[in-house]
């Protein structure tokens, strides 16, 4: 849907609900107050889990700090103004949230989990240890006198929840919401596309926690007084999974989630059935949702995007692709230099002593044996394997001091063996997140067009595996690399494919006015597009120079068939 | 202070055991279990309405401990066939789902007031050297100690616990050599819920005991089995006696014992942070 339409849509329905909230009675007034305030922690459980594909449970807590924080605001400086109590506080929550993030960097799925929960169990214990602010005299939050009709409360949750709605579903169609959905599907794919996990993460954590620190502030408005009892782990646990259920991440998935938790139980009384049937209602439909894979905002989510969506057929465009699209000087010498690089891992040599060099716009082939340590090479090359030995150097600048994102970012661009191109994603996002500057549709079509895999808009989940790796391959040139790593590209794609994927490769160095090394077992596709191959067995090289050259050498051989070297 | 020591045994031997059950499930189906606790106090809830109805406390005991792991063996089904293939993060979801639906069943079933939960083997003790040993220290802790041993022995030294092995490894390829991977997986499911339901039993005498407080014994118990990142049983065993004996030492300084409860995520968050300090990237290339 086009942004000003959603946005459009997005003020009227608020105007709506608005308006309609007016007229409820008190009694309503207060549960549609809370069913608002649920759905902005819920939002923050989706961005964190659903959207980033972190498990923290303990949003709670983040809300907890937010509402302490307000409770504090108004007990100690009243004069201050009232719309800082609802700034101030999601800020210290997102400040605790990035320094839980911090050490929990290089943890995910259950570990972090397990953290997240055993800190809101830590929290759960504080907070009824220290009470809020204002407990011991039995002094509430003091409302300001526009904000003393129980009605102007909700229509500020209300507000509230669109802004940060709003914020969430623009965000996602952001770089950094791109990153994050990376990052979920897979963190080495995000370095290599030059995205920094570490401070997507964080940011991640720092955001989900201002949101739950937001809906803590509201609560302190909504309710007066508060005790640790409001922000238990327990409730942590119950928000995750209403999240997951209602797909919340998406704004209607939120703001299911809110409705759920207050219409439940009033239909449940309504019916004489026991309250708590609820949370037992909540936890089967959330099993249920997970099998099905889709939570609820989810579903409608497909279904609008279907409804709305403007996809044309794609037009079969003749691309000019004799000029150059990246018009960059070849520099003096090789485009990379490996020297001497050595990878061990316990008492196996990986890679031993490999030294080749990749001139200027050229394609080399690194070939070998299953086994023969051809990815090793790659992953030491592009910084994931870190711990190697002799040095790496793109042009004149030595790679050493620089983690795989920043290395991606200087121009060192390499793909993966599986597929690792975001599920989630259009192939336009994608190319966006990969390039790290603004790519136009027609740009992108132009190359989705060169690579002969799909259109823009085509979300890169509904491919099949042969054409994600062309998208992978595309989203690696878009970045105008100077240095292109391929790990078996033409893996899983059909023949048809392949002889196109061979045809491009040795148009991009002149095109894009790039290098490349090329990990690859069809030998044809060698034959074709390199001027130089490297041989390598056992972590050694056994030959180097042409292909045909290479490839006749009776080492080469021996170590393809086996055949022992007389 | 040796005697407050002593009284850390006592939930030391319950985590320990929980955190054995849940080693257990996660190296079978790779769920973090979430729901362990749950279904164990469930079983414990169930022996104490026998028990309450007049039958021996041994019936009791066993009734509960079958129904803990009956509970356990319906989560275990539905987890391997619905959700053998989805992540890691999926599985805990479903999980943290069933355990919040089953609290709620238990608060219906059995209320979530306090109940006072008759000691198993109450008066006897033993003095030595001016240490009093009570004997439900000395049998909670032998049967804790017993019970982890023999499965570590099973798992390392017996043919079933090669094929369990088999299992948690390469779950495909122990199934093409044979092993009944579906059923052992479900036995290991129904067991892990029998070891929590006993040793929430052993342990409710000596806690504020509702429904929820001890269902919340899950966290410590993860705290435990993260000491040997959820893959081994005897680290899970001396991590869940460890963490025991630091909490019943924190009770003897008034201090810190009011944050006993912070104590899990301390013990979580460093051994984590140990553990994982070379895992920079996710999964192996």
């Amino acid at each position: 849907m086009p942004r000003g339409r959603a946005l459009a849509l997005l003020i009227i329905v608020v105007l709506g609900v608005t308006a309609g909230s007016l007229m409820l009675s008190d009694y309503l007034t207060f549960l549609a107050t809370s069913a608002v305030i649920v759905g902005i922690a819920a939002m923050s459980v989706g961005l964190l889990a659903g959207q980033a594909g972190l498990a923290s449970l303990c949003q709670m807590s983040f809300c907890g700090v937010g509402a302490w924080c307000a409770c504090w605001l108004n007990l100690h400086l009243p004069q201050i103004p009232f719309l800082s109590v609802l700034i101030l506080p999601p800020c210290a929550a997102g400040l605790s949230g990035a320094l839980i993030g911090l050490p929990t960097l290089r943890l995910r799925g259950i570990n972090l989990a397990a953290v997240t929960l055993a800190f809101a169990v830590a929290c759960d214990a504080l907070f009824i240890r220290i009470g809020f602010p204002g407990n011991e005299t039995n002094t509430g939050f003091e409302r300001p006198a526009w904000l003393a009709d129980d009605h102007a409360v909700l229509v500020l949750g209300i507000l509230a929840f669109a802004v940060v709605g709003g914020g969430v579903e623009l965000l996602r169609k952001t770089k950094l919401g791109a990153a994050w959905t990376t990052i979920a599907h897979s963190e080495r794919a995000a370095a290599a596309l030059g995205v920094s996990v570490s401070s997507a993460k964080i940011v991640a954590f720092a955001i989900g926690a201002a949101i739950a620190g937001l809906a803590g502030a509201l609560m302190a408005v909504q309710l007066g007084t508060l005790t640790g009892r409001n922000f238990e782990a327990l409730t942590s646990l119950a928000v995750f999974s209403l999240s997951i259920f209602t797909a919340a991440h998406f704004l209607e998935g939120a703001a299911i989630a809110g409705l759920l938790t207050v219409m439940v139980p009033e239909v449940l009384r309504s019916l004489g059935l026991p309250l708590d049937l609820a949370e037992f209602l909540f936890g089967i439909g959330a099993v249920q949702a997970l099998y099905r894979g889709v939570g609820i905002g989810g579903n409608i989510r497909a279904k609008l995007v279907n409804l709305t969506s403007d996809q044309r057929p794609i037009e079969t465009r003749h691309i000019d692709v004799s000029h150059p699209v990246v018009a960059r000087l070849p520099q003096p010498g090789s485009s990379l230099t490996i020297t001497d690089l050595s990878v061990t891992y316990g008492q196996v040599k990986a890679v031993d002593h490999v030294s080749f060099e990749i001139p200027q716009r050229g394609v080399v082939a690194l070939i070998g044996p299953n086994g023969a340590g051809k990815s090793t090479i790659i992953d030491a090359v592009s910084g994931f394997v870190r711990d190697y030995e002799g040095s790496v150097r793109m042009e004149s600048t030595s790679l050493e001091p620089f983690a795989p994102d920043a290395r991606a970012r200087l121009g060192l661009r390499r793909t993966f063996q599986q597929s690792r191109a975001t599920p989630h994603l259009t192939a336009l996002e994608y190319l966006r997140l990969s390039a790290g500057r603004p790519v136009t549709l027609e740009e992108s079509e132009e190359l989705l067009c060169f690579f002969q895999c799909c259109s823009s808009h085509d979300r890169i989940g509904s491919l099949e595996i042969g054409l994600r790796r062309l998208i992978e391959v595309a989203g690696a040139v878009v970045a105008r690399p100077r240095v292109l790593l391929l790990d078996e590209p033409a893996a899983g794609l059909a023949h048809q494919q392949s002889r196109i994927l061979a045809e491009r490769i040795v148009e991009i160095p002149k095109r894009f006015g790039c290098s490349i090394l090329l990990v690859e077992h069809d030998m044809s596709l060698i034959q074709a597009v390199c001027t130089k191959v490297v041989v390598i067995d056992f972590g050694k090289v056994i030959a180097s120079g042409p292909p045909q050259q290479a490839l006749k050498s009776p080492e080469v051989i021996a170590a393809y068939l086996g055949k022992e070297v007389a | 202070m040796i005697q407050s020591l002593l009284v850390g045994l006592i939930p030391g031997s319950a985590y320990a055991l929980i955190a054995t059950s849940l080693v257990l499930t996660y190296r079978m189906s790779g769920v973090m279990n979430f729901s362990q606790s749950v279904v164990g106090v469930f079983g414990t809830y169930v022996g104490l309405t026998i028990y309450g109805g007049g039958y021996p406390q041994w019936i009791a005991i066993l009734v509960g401990v079958t129904v803990g792991a009956l509970l356990s063996l319906v989560i275990g089904t539905i987890m391997t066939a619905w959700f053998d293939q989805a992540s890691a993060l999926i599985k805990s979801s479903v999980t943290i789902a069933l355990m919040l639906a089953l609290l709620a069943v238990g608060f219906r079933v059995f209320g979530d007031a306090p109940r006072s939960i008759p000691r198993l083997f109450a008066g006897a003790s033993i003095a030595v050297a001016g240490v009093t040993f009570s004997a439900s220290v000395l049998i909670t802790t032998g049967l804790a100690l017993s019970i982890g041993v023999l499965l570590s022995l099973i798992l390392g030294f017996t043919r079933v616990g090669a094929m369990l092995r088999a299992v948690s490894e390469r779950r495909i390829t122990a199934e093409l050599l044979g092993i009944p991977a579906a059923q052992l997986i479900k036995v290991v499911w129904a067991c892990s819920g029998g070891i929590t339901a006993l040793a929430i039993t052993l342990v409710a005498p000596n806690r504020p005991s509702n429904f929820l407080t001890l269902s919340l014994l899950l966290i410590p118990a993860m705290a435990s089995a993260l000491f040997g990142l959820f893959r081994s049983v005897p680290a899970a065993l001396a991590g869940g006696f460890t963490l025991g004996l630091i909490e019943g030492a924190s009770s003897y300084f008034d201090a810190v014992g009011p944050y006993r409860q912070a104590m899990p995520f301390v013990v979580i968050l460093t051994v984590l942070l140990w553990s994982q300090r070379k895992e920079v990237w996710d999964a192996s290339r």
